[in-house]
This record gives C-alpha cells, sequence and structure tokens, in this order.
C-alpha cells in the first residue's frame, strides 16, 4: 500500500502578492482578476500524488499579509511543517518582507520547517523589479527552496507544491513537534505516515503544557 | 397527488420515509359508536367525488429503518384540515389514526358497488386478494385496530394496488420479527397524540439554556480548532431550539397564562404541628411587617385538626381582611419531621406526614376545600407535599419522584433530598389545539451541618444533582433528529425541566466572626445589617463561584436569619441562640428557561410560628406559562432541521462548497472612551457561502483570553443559514479593576479579535478607542508620583521616580479633601450618605483629572449643601475606585485587632506614606463631622449585658451615633472587605479601629 501523509503548510508574504491566488490556482485550478485583500486565515486542504505512489495532503492556511495582522501570524506557522514565503517579482519592497517573514520562522517557527520563498506574478516579467539571480542567491545561501511563479497562468504553482511534497516526508522525523490538525478531517496526524496511524498529538505533545 | 406528498412528508420526523399515498374519502366512520369526533362522514355512494363538502381522507404507508431491527411500516390515516379551520393551523392534515403494520395487520378491500361487508378478505388473506372487474371504478378500503374501524372510499385503483402490495411486503418482514412492541416503538410518538404527533422532547436541560451557547464550546485557538464537529453541533442545536421556540411562540404571544406557586420551607425539628401555618401558607396575609409587637396577638392557636369538617373553619383572622390572591399550587417542604431512631432504618409510616397535611389544609381554612393534594414524598425527615387547585388537577400529568440520601455513609436518609417532577399542560386554544406542556421540578434538601464542612455540602450538592433522576419517562421518546441518534426511553434529571424550584434546608452560615453577624442585625436599620451580612452568606459566595447552585437565582433577603431559635436557651436581641451563630438556613432558589418567565413576589420568614428551632420561610412565584403549540414547534423544527440538513459536520467536505462568513467590516473604530461609561458598537455577520455556517470567537492561544477584559461581545458564538444575518455588538466598559495600566498609558485600547468559522477561515477584526484616562482606578502610590494632572502625563514613563516625591500624597484627593475642610461643611447632616448631583459631579471629576480648578459652586457665596454633598461623593467613589484598599489588606487583621487609641496611633507607621497622607487628613475631619452630632450624647460602643430572652423583651436599639454612622461608611471603603476570604476579618473590628481616630482621646 502506497504511503500518505499529511502536513500543515502556511503562507506568509506582504499583501497583495498574490498569496490567495496562489492557494486558489493550486486547490481549484482558478484565478479571479479582482480578489478581495484576505482579512483574516483561510483553510484549505490539498492532495498531491507523487510518482512513487505516496500521496501528500497538505492542510493549508493562508494568512492576511496586512501590517495590522502580523501579530497574529505566529498563531497560524507554529506547528506548520512548510512554509511558502512568496513575494512579488514587480515590487522590491516585497522581498524585503519575504526576508523579514524568513528571519522571523527560521528564529520562531519548527526547526525542522521546510521553507519555500516564492516569487509571484512572473506573468508580469516586463515590470521585473527583483531579479532571478538576487532571490535565488539569497535563497541558496538560507537553504530555501526557490521558485518563480504566475498564479495568473499557473506556471511553477503545481511544480513548487509537488517539490515541497516530495521534500517533505524525509525531512519530517516521525516525533516532529505537530499540533493538533484539523478537526473532524485528520485530527492530530499532521506531517505523520497515516498509514502507520500514529497520533502525534495525544502522545508525545501534551506534556509541554 | 405530489402536493399531498409533501404535506405528508412535512409531517414525519426525519427518520420516517413515506412510500406511498392513497388520496379518498371516508365511507364510514366507527362502527362501534365512540363518535367522538364529528368528521362530516360520507354515506352511501350518491355524494362521493360530487359534493365539494366531503372530507379528504390520505392514507400514508411510512416506512422506518432501524439499524438493530430492520424496516418496519404503518398506515397512517390523515384527515384534510376544512378551509374554514385552514387559517388556525400551520398544517394541513390531521393524523387520524396509526395502524403498525405487524402479523395481525387487517386491511381489506371491497367494490363499492356491494355492501362493503360483502365480499370483505380478512387480512389473513391478503396474498389471496384480487382486484375486482374495473367496471366500478371505487373501491372500500376497511382498517380496524380493535374496535375502530375506518373505511375509505378510492376510485385509484392503481395506487390502492400498490398499497396492497407494500403492505403485504411489510407484514412480511414484521413476521421475522419476534418482538412486536419493540418494532414499532416509533410510532409511539405519532400515537400520544390522535391528531397529530407531539413533541416528544423533554425540555432542555437547564443548565445549557440558560447559559450562553460559547459557554459549551470546545477550548481552541487561532489556527488550532480542536472539535469543529463538536462545536458545530452544539451550536447548531442551540439554535434550533431558540429558532422554532420563537418561530412557535410568536403567534400566540397575547395568550400566556400564569401560574401562581406558593412555595414553603420549614425545618420542623421533629416537632408535630402546634401552631396555626395560615401566614406561612399565604392564605392569610401577613399584616404590618415586621412588627412583631402587633402580630403576636393576632396570631390564632392552631384549630383543632380534624379531617372531616376542614372546609367550615376559619383562619381566626378577623373578618373583612382582604384575602391574598389564591396560590393555583402549593409546595410545601419540611425537614426533620422524624428525628426517631427507628426512622432513619425502616419507614415508619405516614402518620406524621398526616398530620402535617392536617394542618397544611386547617391553615387554608375555607380555602382546604378548593385544593387536592397531588403528590408526596418523604426520605426519613425530608418531607414534600404539592397541593393543587381543585380544577387544575387534570392539567397536571407525568408526575414523577425521586430521592436519594446524603446522610451517614452517603446514602442514609438524614440527610439527602426528595424531588417530585410534574409537567403542566396549559389550555388547549384555538391557535394551539395541543399545548406543550411546561415541566416544573421542585427539589427539597437537607444538607450537612457543622460550621466547617462547606466543601461537604457543596459536594452533597452535586451529588444529589447527579443521582437524584426521574424515568424512565414513557412520556418522552428521544425524537431522532440526526442519523447519529438512536431513539431510546430517556431518564431525566432535575434539570430536565422548564422550572426548577430548590427549597432548601442548607446548613450553609455565614461566614462572619459571631460578634459581628449579631451586631448587625441588631443594628439600625436592619436592612442595612441584612445586606452586610449577605456578603458572607456561604450560599451566595458558593454561587457567585460556581461551586454550588450556579445560575440559581434568589430574591434578596428581607428577613433576619431563620437559624437558630432556641425555646430554653439565652437568645440575644434578636431572638437567636446565643450558642449559635445565627444563619440563612432556610432558602428558596430557582432556575428557569428563557422562554418560561419566573418572577418572584414575595420572600418572608415567618417569625411568629415559633414551634422548631428554625423559623419558616414562603416565597411566592407567578409563572408565565407560554403559550406553544406542541405541533407548531415540531413543525417550525423540521423545517430548520431541513434547512441545514445537507451539511454533515461528520463530514464537513460538503460537495456544495466551505461555510464562508464575511464582515461588514473588518475595523471598528470607538472614538473616545471614559472610564466608567459603556460605548457600544456594532457590526453584522453574513452567511456568504452556500451552506449553513457556524461561528465563533478563538483566543490566539492558551495564553490568551478571547477578548480584553474591557470588552464585551454579544454574541460570542451563532449560526446562519446561507444569506442570512447577525448583528454583533461590541461594548468596551473600563471598570475600577482594569483601569490602571489604561490610565498609565501601558495599556491600550486596541485588540485583534479571531472569528472563527466552523469548517472555514478565521476572520481578523481590529478594534481600537482612544481612552481618556483617570485618576479613578489608578493605586495611590502611583497617583503621588504624577507629574501633573493625569491626563498630560503621556506615558507611565514620565512618572517621577519614588525617589524625587516628597509629599507621597495625591494630588486629587487633596483637593477635594482641601475644597471639604476649607467650607463650613459639617452642618450638612448627610454629608458621604446623599449622593448629590450626577452632572455636578461629571464635572467635578474632570477637574481632577484635567487639573483645572472645581467648578464654581452655583451661589456665588453661601456653600450650597448640594455642592457641599457632591464633593463628599466624589471623594467617596474616589476612594472606592481604588484598585488597592487605602489600608493594604495585609494589615487589616492587625488593626481589627487593635484596642486602644494609642495603639492606633502606632498601626500608622505600619501604613505606606501614600496611605498615612490619605488616612489623616480624612479621619481628622470625620472626627470634626463627628463633633457636630447635637442629637446625641456619646453613647457607650457596646450595648449594656442584657439578654432577652423572648422577642417581646427586646428593646428598639439606640439610633447610631454620626460617628458610628460614617464609620459603617468608611470602614469598608479605606479597610476593604474581602468577602471571598476564607475567614473574613471582622467588619466591627475595623469600624472600631476608624473610631479611635474619630472620637475624643
Amino acid at each position: 500500500m502506497s504511503k500518505q501523509f499529511q502536513f500543515k503548510l502556511v503562507l506568509l508574504g506582504e499583501s497583495a502578492v498574490g498569496k490567495s491566488s496562489l492557494v486558489l490556482r493550486f486547490v481549484k485550478d482558478q484565478f479571479d482578476d479582482y480578489r478581495e485583500s484576505t482579512i483574516g486565515a483561510a483553510f484549505l486542504t490539498q492532495t498531491v500524488n507523487l510518482e512513487d505512489g505516496t500521496t501528500v495532503k497538505f492542510e493549508i492556511w493562508d494568512t492576511a499579509g496586512q501590517e495590522r495582522y502580523k501579530s497574529l501570524a505566529p498563531m497560524y506557522y507554529r506547528n506548520a511543517n512548510c512554509a511558502v514565503v512568496v513575494y512579488d517579482i514587480t515590487q522590491s519592497a516585497s522581498l524585503e518582507k519575504a526576508r523579514n517573514w524568513i528571519r522571523e520562522l527560521q528564529r520562531q517557527a519548527d526547526p525542522s520547517i521546510v521553507i519555500a520563498l516564492c516569487g509571484n506574478k512572473s506573468d508580469l516579467a516586463v515590470r521585473r523589479q527583483v531579479s532571478q539571480e538576487e532571490a535565488q542567491k539569497y535563497a541558496q545561501e538560507e537553504g530555501l527552496m526557490w521558485a518563480e511563479t504566475s498564479a495568473k497562468t499557473g506556471d511553477g504553482v503545481a511544480d513548487i507544491f509537488t517539490r515541497i511534497a516530495k521534500k517533505l516526508p524525509t525531512m519530517a522525523p516521525p516525533a516532529s513537534r505537530s499540533g493538533p490538525g484539523r478537526a473532524g478531517t485528520s485530527a492530530g496526524r499532521t506531517g505523520v505516515d497515516l498509514n502507520k496511524q500514529q497520533r502525534s498529538i495525544t502522545s508525545g505533545d501534551q506534556c509541554n503544557c | 397527488m405530489a402536493h399531498w406528498e409533501r404535506d405528508v412528508q412535512s409531517l414525519l420526523r426525519p427518520s420516517e420515509r413515506l412510500l406511498l399515498t392513497l388520496e379518498g374519502s371516508y365511507l364510514q366512520h366507527d362502527l362501534e359508536g365512540d363518535s367522538e369526533t364529528s368528521l362530516p362522514i360520507s354515506f352511501g355512494d350518491t355524494s362521493l367525488g360530487s359534493s365539494s363538502e366531503e372530507t379528504r381522507v390520505i392514507l400514508a404507508i411510512v416506512g422506518h429503518v432501524d439499524d438493530a431491527m430492520g424496516e418496519s411500516g404503518s398506515v397512517f390515516l390523515y384527515t384534510e384540515v376544512d378551509a374554514a379551520s385552514k387559517a388556525d393551523h400551520d398544517y394541513p392534515l390531521f393524523l387520524q389514526h396509526t395502524f403498525a403494520i405487524h402479523t395481525e395487520f387487517f386491511l381489506d378491500i371491497s367494490q363499492l358497488a356491494s355492501p362493503p361487508h360483502a365480499h370483505h378478505l380478512l387480512g389473513g388473506s391478503l396474498e389471496a386478494m384480487h382486484l375486482p372487474p374495473p367496471h366500478d371504478t371505487r373501491f372500500c378500503v376497511q382498517l380496524a385496530e380493535g374496535k375502530t374501524i375506518y373505511t375509505i372510499v378510492t376510485n385509484d385503483m392503481e395506487r390502492l394496488s400498490s398499497v396492497a402490495s407494500a403492505c403485504r411486503r411489510l407484514r412480511d418482514l414484521a413476521s421475522k420479527i419476534s418482538n412486536n412492541a419493540e418494532f414499532h416503538q416509533w410510532l409511539e410518538p405519532y400515537s400520544l397524540h390522535p391528531s397529530s404527533w407531539l413533541s416528544v422532547n423533554p425540555p432542555r436541560d437547564l443548565r445549557h439554556a440558560c447559559q450562553p451557547v460559547h459557554s459549551s464550546l470546545s477550548l481552541g485557538y487561532a489556527g488550532q480548532p480542536v472539535n469543529d464537529t463538536a462545536d458545530y453541533v452544539v451550536i447548531r442545536d442551540d439554535w434550533l431550539w431558540s429558532r422554532s421556540l420563537s418561530l412557535a411562540t410568536a403567534q400566540n404571544a397575547s395568550e400566556k397564562t400564569q401560574l401562581r406557586i406558593r412555595v414553603g420551607t420549614f425545618n420542623v425539628n421533629g416537632k408535630l404541628p402546634t401552631q396555626d401555618l395560615s401566614t406561612w401558607l399565604g392564605s392569610v396575609p401577613p399584616s404590618s411587617g415586621t412588627n412583631h409587637h402587633e402580630q403576636k396577638h393576632s396570631i390564632p392557636p392552631l384549630m383543632e385538626p380534624s379531617s372531616h369538617s376542614l372546609s367550615d373553619k376559619g383562619t381566626g383572622m378577623e373578618e373583612g381582611q382582604a384575602s391574598a390572591p389564591e396560590a393555583d399550587m402549593l409546595v410545601v417542604a419540611f425537614q426533620e419531621v422524624d428525628l426517631s431512631t427507628e426512622a432513619f432504618f425502616n419507614f415508619t409510616g405516614s402518620a406524621r406526614e398526616d398530620a402535617w397535611t392536617v394542618a397544611i389544609l386547617a391553615a387554608l381554612g375555607d380555602k382546604a376545600k378548593l385544593y387536592e393534594k397531588l403528590v408526596s414524598k418523604q426520605l426519613v425527615g425530608i418531607l414534600l407535599i404539592i397541593l393543587v387547585k381543585r380544577d387544575l388537577q387534570s392539567r397536571f400529568t407525568g408526575i414523577t419522584d425521586s430521592s436519594v440520601g446524603a446522610g451517614f455513609m452517603g446514602i442514609m436518609g438524614n440527610k439527602g433530598a426528595v424531588a417530585v417532577r410534574v409537567n403542566y399542560q396549559p389550555n388547549p386554544t384555538s391557535s394551539s389545539p395541543s399545548p406543550l406542556p411546561i415541566a416544573f421540578t421542585f427539589v427539597n434538601s437537607h444538607l450537612a451541618a457543622f460550621d466547617d464542612h462547606i466543601e461537604h455540602r457543596n459536594f452533597d450538592f452535586h451529588d444529589i444533582t447527579r443521582r437524584l433522576e426521574f424515568g424512565p419517562c414513557t412520556e418522552y421518546v428521544w425524537a431522532p433528529r440526526t442519523k447519529h441518534r438512536e431513539a431510546e426511553p430517556r431518564k431525566l434529571d432535575i434539570y430536565s425541566s422548564d422550572v426548577l424550584l430548590w427549597l432548601v434546608n442548607l446548613n450553609y452560615r455565614l461566614n462572619l466572626p459571631d460578634a459581628d453577624v449579631r451586631h448587625l442585625l441588631s443594628s439600625t436599620p436592619t436592612s442595612q445589617g441584612i445586606h452586610t451580612l449577605l456578603q458572607f452568606d456561604e450560599l451566595k459566595g458558593c454561587i457567585r463561584h460556581s461551586k454550588a447552585f450556579a445560575g440559581f437565582d434568589e430574591h434578596s433577603i428581607t428577613f433576619i436569619p431563620t437559624y437558630r431559635f432556641a425555646a430554653n436557651t439565652e437568645s440575644d436581641a434578636a431572638g437567636h441562640d446565643i450558642k449559635r451563630k445565627p444563619a440563612w438556613t432556610d432558602r428558596v432558589l430557582h432556575k428557569s428557561s428563557p422562554f418560561v418567565p419566573v418572577s418572584q413576589r414575595s420572600y418572608d420568614a415567618h417569625p411568629w410560628i415559633t414551634m422548631s428551632d428554625h423559623r419558616p420561610v414562603s416565597a411566592e412565584f407567578l409563572v408565565d406559562i407560554p403559550c406553544i403549540d406542541s405541533m407548531a414547534l415540531d413543525l417550525a423544527a423540521n423545517g430548520l432541521y431541513k434547512s441545514f440538513a445537507t451539511f454533515d459536520p461528520e463530514d464537513p467536505e460538503d460537495p456544495s462548497g466551505v461555510p464562508l462568513l464575511k464582515l461588514d467590516k473588518s475595523a471598528l473604530e470607538f472614538g473616545k472612551v471614559s472610564y466608567s461609561t459603556p460605548v457600544s458598537h456594532s457590526l453584522n455577520i453574513r452567511n456568504a457561502g452556500k451552506v449553513p455556517a457556524a461561528f465563533r470567537f478563538f483566543a490566539r492561544d492558551h495564553r490568551s483570553l478571547i477578548h480584553p477584559l474591557w470588552l464585551k461581545i454579544e454574541p460570542m458564538a451563532g449560526f446562519l443559514l446561507p444569506g442570512e444575518e447577525k448583528t454583533l455588538q461590541f461594548t468596551i466598559f473600563v471598570s475600577d479593576t482594569i483601569a490602571a495600566p489604561l490610565n498609565l498609558g501601558t495599556q491600550e485600547l486596541f485588540t485583534l479579535l479571531i472569528v472563527h468559522t466552523l469548517f472555514g477561515q478565521d476572520l481578523f477584526l481590529s478594534l481600537d478607542g482612544e481612552y481618556v484616562s483617570t485618576c479613578f482606578g489608578t493605586p495611590l502610590s502611583v497617583l503621588a508620583r504624577l507629574p501633573g494632572p493625569i491626563r498630560e502625563l503621556g506615558g507611565a514613563e514620565n512618572l517621577l521616580p519614588e525617589t524625587q516625591v516628597d509629599s507621597s500624597s495625591s494630588r486629587e484627593f487633596m483637593k477635594l479633601m482641601g475644597w471639604l475642610t476649607a467650607h463650613n461643611v459639617d452642618a450638612v447632616h448627610d454629608l458621604f450618605i446623599a449622593p448629590g448631583d450626577e452632572a455636578l459631579a461629571a464635572q467635578i471629576r474632570e477637574s481632577l483629572d484635567t487639573g483645572a480648578e472645581l467648578p464654581a459652586p452655583t451661589a456665588s457665596q453661601t456653600v450650597d449643601a448640594n455642592y457641599a454633598r457632591t464633593v463628599a461623593a466624589v471623594l467617596l467613589a474616589f476612594l472606592r475606585s481604588l484598585p488597592e484598599s487605602v489600608v493594604p489588606s495585609s494589615l487589616h487583621q492587625q488593626c481589627a485587632e487593635i484596642t486602644s487609641r494609642d495603639e492606633a496611633l502606632e498601626m500608622l507607621s505600619a501604613f505606606p506614606p501614600e496611605s498615612v497622607n490619605v488616612w489623616i487628613p480624612l479621619t481628622a475631619f470625620l472626627h470634626l463631622l463627628a463633633l457636630r452630632d447635637h442629637h446625641q450624647a456619646e453613647a457607650p460602643s457596646e450595648r449594656p449585658d442584657k439578654r432577652p430572652t423572648t422577642p417581646e423583651d427586646a428593646q428598639p436599639p439606640k439610633p447610631p451615633s454620626r460617628a458610628e454612622i460614617l464609620a459603617s461608611i468608611f470602614a469598608p471603603v479605606l479597610l476593604r472587605d474581602d468577602i471571598d476570604a476564607a475567614s473574613p476579618v471582622s467588619l466591627l473590628g475595623k469600624r472600631q479601629f476608624l473610631l479611635f481616630f474619630m472620637r475624643e482621646s
């Protein structure tokens, strides 16, 4: 029987870089030209089937990018197995914001977290302010995955999530510090092999409090 | 035909399935002549199919699938509600009868042309049935159960043959089952009522019905919902309850009736009745309140109890006295009815119950004949007797009782409780033909004695509530509303009621020194002493902290403690036994569902019924009986159920979409917010998705609160159907206890709230207010370090360092104090007593905060007494608002023990400097006021050691001096009382300490 995994993924990045559009493309393969700004944290799930038969289910928290909600972000990236930090290739300031998020994750998130840096809006390359070289160099220095995507055309979207999915199972230690997953659907099985029916919250984590 | 199917379906529970319908009309009804119904009946064939007056009949085959028993079926016979009465009903059909399809099921089909019985085929020969040739298209169908026979005429041959084959199939299924009764248990709710099925849900658990729904939800945090499935069901079902109740109530709002209930509780200390009980039972109105001396002699002797001539006896009261409104229900609770050793071990018969019943009837006098004993229940010494008006007796149904012992070994009946549960069936009306019964539960309990056993008493309470059980109650069958709940007979607890009255002999005591209790009870006015004492009442403390009787209401107490009065021992001025600290041991508590409002009209003790060491207590309640039609309620609930049934919280990944809620604002700006002044704003939450959605507020993590203490949100959880909208109200209120950090600017009125959509996204809401700082609610030690007015502080970092503070006094306090000492205000006799002028007080407070001059007095030269009162009131309010008592609480015990003026002065050296700087000027001023006490020479602090043994020896206490009055006002302000302390500091001691500074040496 093939392996099944479940991971918590959080999207971070400045407001209006296209986090929600990226998720919408990944989960529903859709795109809206005009999307309302996210004021909150949306929850979605999507499953990726790998070539070796492994299936990876992502529980995705798409968070608000506005500065005023920054203090709430830790509530959503705690216990995350992976983070996609998004910037807009047409806004160099958004890469700065992405660097801040990455620093915060490295300092405060789970040490085993897989971080992907994602330059969105590659369809607007004519207005590019962030060069591929610059972003790639930074990603290499920090040991991050990197890709450019276009939520509008779909370019690179599935690819980056698949790369994360491939990387995760080998990374996630069996007793990873994972919090409760989605209630009613998959409580307590974040980041573990579902075939083994391990329940990481009930077994290991409760003594922390 | 299709619309009949819809109508029938709407009358079925979700657990039942409509298989087939057949339309027809009555040929003949009820051959045995039991014609209690007045249905239009068609005789013969002449009018068939031609008259528009005929009553249409719908025969429906209804199936039910049970996991264990498999499929079973029934024939439901409905009649059409005629056009005239249709307006009064929400439902189009009456259920006339249900016929379970079991092995003896009888269905007879014959051709109409012949007499109905000529070709009859017994049920047993259904298989052999063949349809007559089609030259006459009308057929008779006969159904019988017992002596009732229904004959229906139809011309729908095709459906008739389907009906026959469906019946055959279901009967075959039934023949494979041995236990027919259980097989058709699902029919029970339908057969309870001839015209429809009754609501068979017992009342909702009172603990949940009285609490906001969010308090029943799981703990969950941002990004980490713990149990959305369970929470969703809780929120949804709460919505279902209240929505269907309000839908079913609205149309009948004007038809409310009232039920007057008189309750009494009396610990009789093993005595038999020797005195008249009529004032206690309310059959004569109590004469002028607490004036014992007059009332004493108007109490009639107990009449010779004689069951033969009870109704002939008068009450012994003077003629012409206005009669009290008669109670519809009398609930009388006794404790310690039997103290004999034998009573503990085996029941000693009903002699004592009979004696008390006779005494009750004697007390009712003429009115006794109006009442009938409904039920009584005894457990050793605990006895509960319920009488109701004779003409209402038939309305009380489903009477059940229960009892538990909590005495020796936790089971013996010397302590414990008895309980009775009854349903009151309101009068049917045109718009409410089957009114919802209202469930009443009455508990009479006697809990553990001894002063140090409060934990034991709390344990007993929880033990008793858990163990008091009624049933299984056959009146209620759990109506399966979802596939996850199975039908089962119910055992009910005391909270499965609409109204719960708890009559208690609690033995909860007063948590104050004995001398304090007696002093407060003998001081004038007594009401003030009672008020102070009740703050230290153990029972009230337990309710406040939800340790026992959580959520129960009690009317305010205006009578003195009802325990202990002993005949042959010394007693204090109020008549209480000097060996036993007085206490309110006899109480009446209640709790009721929001849709059955209960108002308490009286709560009294009866000091002149002196046969026991307790005094009896009575209470009168008016219960608004809502007129809710159970059919309408169920239709409403069913309709609502269908509106959300498509979304299954067990499997939330619904193909029609995810729950989606939207707020119409993402930020709320409150503008300026002042201390102690509530400001409210609201926004709307809307279901913008395609599936029903529930929401609740989340805290950030386990260390955080859902919202700051200065904020209130209403409601904190809710349920919305697609397209629906709800208003959320947000109120900022900065109280004394939380003002300090806001006043200093170390905290701001800003927060981010998280609205969690169950199975969906979290919505963020920012909330912002501009706080107007004030000296109120700020510690004295901080006020002493202010460089200027608090409004100009601009942050805690601008406070002066402690080393730079020279005077250590609050500028604001000195401003008020200075004004009072500079003006001749001592002649204002009600200074610190009268409230003053509210608008002026607001101006004065403002001047303290801004550093402006106090507003000018209205009259130019003379000081207005009202102005003085207002300044004094602001000063008192300022001292009350301080987050810490002027005298630190760690010193209270020491202060209270001081016995001389010199010691008291020495004590000041232990006070922090900012406290001394309040204490000295204030007590000096109070001393001046006390000197102006012209009306009374300095009274000795202790009254002469006189020990009246009977109430008539008690002298009216001397009016207190001005010093004593001021001490009683300021002691609890300067040395604040801790009502929750394990052993509170003596109130008298604190007053005495203050008086050392106010009196001449």
